[in-house]
């Protein structure tokens, strides 16, 4: 299991980002994690899961906000198993 | 007013039939179709005939602004080509006209309608995620906005934009809200059921109806045409 922590910057807040990760985590199902506006403009994604369904999500939540994201920072690591769901957090 | 909300008719006669038979039994003051009155469906012609003399107020769709030529197909999946190319065949030219001035979006008191999505209802984009919904809430004057095109009911809320089952919608003083009323003629979300929104602008409660309406004669004219019988099919299992 793995864990990725995104920082996606551009026109990300205001913009349906973090309900857009919910809807896509939720169809899955098979994710976890938080995401969140920060202070900056930035959007904070923290993802959990098999790898292959993280990069999955990240690919998909990154399809659906083609135009809005100019540029994102990824790290991975393993993954914590602190999250029950995905969701928003502030 | 109480209004009756209906889209994505294509040309399914019998599934307009027991829409307009459900819309008479609940009592609205007017009927409103946003759009897509043709194509998949083998009556054509029928349906338009039975949306005007039940003087329904139409908006143009994608399959109708196709069938007249004023957009092009390319985008239009295989399907629907060939549905689109043997409707263009059936129409008359006195239906060419009327489905070629249909207007894009209408406004009534405290919401508007459109077949897509906002800001650019001729593109006919769709409303899939929230932030396409989000989009749409910005380009949106109204408090509720009723829309089709994705053949799916469901409910948007502006302060949560996710996409949810549509069953009932309450209008509040604050919120807005954008309603998908899926479709009459061919429903998507697994069931085959024709699909009509009922709406008091005065309470601001409404509710979707699903009708039963007879599938199989349906599909069957689908499968005597010549159209591609994927479009029966699929009647058949609501997807």
């Amino acid at each position: 299991m793995t864990r990725a922590i995104v920082y996606y910057s551009g026109t990300v807040q205001g913009v349906g980002f973090r309900f857009t990760a919910v809807d896509i985590a939720r169809r899955l199902g098979r994710v976890t994690g938080t995401v969140r506006n920060l202070r900056d403009g930035r959007v904070e994604l923290i993802v959990e899961g098999a790898e292959p369904d993280v990069k999955d999500f990240l690919s998909r939540v990154e399809d659906a906000m083609r135009g809005y994201i100019e540029s994102k920072s990824v790290a991975f690591a393993p993954a914590t198993g602190e999250f029950s769901g995905f969701r928003i957090i502030h | 007013m109480r209004y009756a909300l209906i889209s994505d008719v294509h040309a399914n006669l019998e599934a307009l039939e027991a829409t307009l038979d459900e819309i008479d039994r609940l009592g609205c003051d007017e009927v409103i179709c946003l759009g897509d009155i043709v194509g998949y469906g083998a009556d054509p012609s029928e349906c338009i005939a039975l949306l005007r003399s039940r003087r329904v107020v139409c908006l143009a769709g994608n399959h109708d602004f196709a069938a007249v030529g004023r957009i092009p197909t390319e985008f239009f999946n295989y399907e629907a080509r060939c549905s689109i190319a043997w409707t263009r065949s059936a129409l008359s030219a006195d239906e060419r006209d009327f489905l070629s001035d249909l207007p894009l979006t209408l406004r009534r008191r405290n919401f508007m309608c459109f077949h897509g999505a906002l800001p650019r209802p001729d593109a006919f984009e769709y409303i899939l995620s929230p932030s396409d919904a989000v989009l749409c809430f910005q380009h949106l004057d109204a408090r509720v906005g009723f829309y089709g095109h994705t053949h799916v009911p469901c409910l948007v809320r502006e302060e949560e934009p996710l996409l949810e089952p549509l069953s009932t919608i309450s209008l509040d003083e604050q919120m807005r809200r954008l309603v998908n009323v899926g479709s009459v003629g061919q429903p998507r979300d697994g069931q085959p059921l024709a699909c009509v929104m009922e709406f008091d602008s005065t309470t601001g409660q409404g509710q979707l109806h699903r009708v039963a309406y007879d599938v199989g004669k349906a599909a069957q004219k689908i499968l005597a045409a010549g159209l591609p019988e994927i479009n029966a099919y699929r009647l058949l299992v609501g997807r």
